[in-house]
């Protein structure tokens, strides 16, 4: 699973900090996702998206090789 | 896991905690200071003090292992849940060398008290070593942030 939200996050200017506060949660939960070591829950990726103002699709590539 | 938040104690419950720890641990150290062999310490039935090293163990290592973190998200809940299934194969694999081996009547005379500080223990132990890696992992990823 790859994921966008370290390029977002730069292109906002944002720092891990100010992400994780403005989602509620810590930063190394806004790193572990970044670094693709923690899938986040439905509602964490959602409001993800929400924030970024893009589908969770869009954030969050899901590759081929994972469907089996 | 909300659902789970609402049972956990307040973060600084740990300190408490760790102080009922420290004071079993004063306990023992002075008892073992008084010539009492490491043995005993199995052998309690008859020792009310030896007992009591147990008790407040067991009571420092629950507010411990039931209080939450400063901050309590969805990582630290994934974290408690790894933490839980590493305490159970553990505590799995401790039965089963008992049963399957010819210490099972040993395990019969095994005091529950001290079975409940291992499984405390193991998860405290796992769950504490799974968030410093994390913040080690992060401290290593700062430099791309």
């Amino acid at each position: 699973m790859r994921n966008f939200v370290r390029d977002e996050r730069k292109r906002r200017k944002l720092k891990q900090e100010e992400l994780a506060a403005i989602l509620k949660v810590s930063r190394q939960t806004i790193n572990a996702i970044e670094t693709g070591r923690y899938l986040p829950s439905l509602p964490l990726a959602l409001r993800l998206s929400m924030f970024f103002d893009m589908t969770v699709n869009e954030l969050f590539i899901f590759e081929k090789h994972e469907q089996s | 896991m909300k659902s789970l938040k609402v049972i956990f104690l307040p973060w600084y419950f740990k300190i408490i905690g760790a102080i009922f720890f420290l004071l079993s641990l004063t306990k023992l150290i002075l008892k073992l200071n008084s010539g009492v062999s490491i043995l005993y310490f199995l052998e309690f039935d008859t020792d009310i003090s030896i007992y009591s090293i147990y008790a407040i163990a067991v009571l420092g290592f629950f507010l411990i292992a039931f209080s939450k973190e400063r901050l309590e998200d969805e990582l630290v809940s994934h974290l408690r849940k790894k933490s839980l299934l590493i305490t159970t194969i553990f505590h799995s694999l401790f039965f089963f060398v008992f049963t399957f081996t010819s210490l099972t009547i040993q395990l019969i005379n095994f005091p529950a008290i001290i079975l409940m500080n291992t499984l405390f223990f193991i998860y405290i132990i796992s769950f504490h070593i799974q968030i410093f890696l994390e913040s080690i992992k992060n401290k290593n990823n700062e430099n791309f942030d």
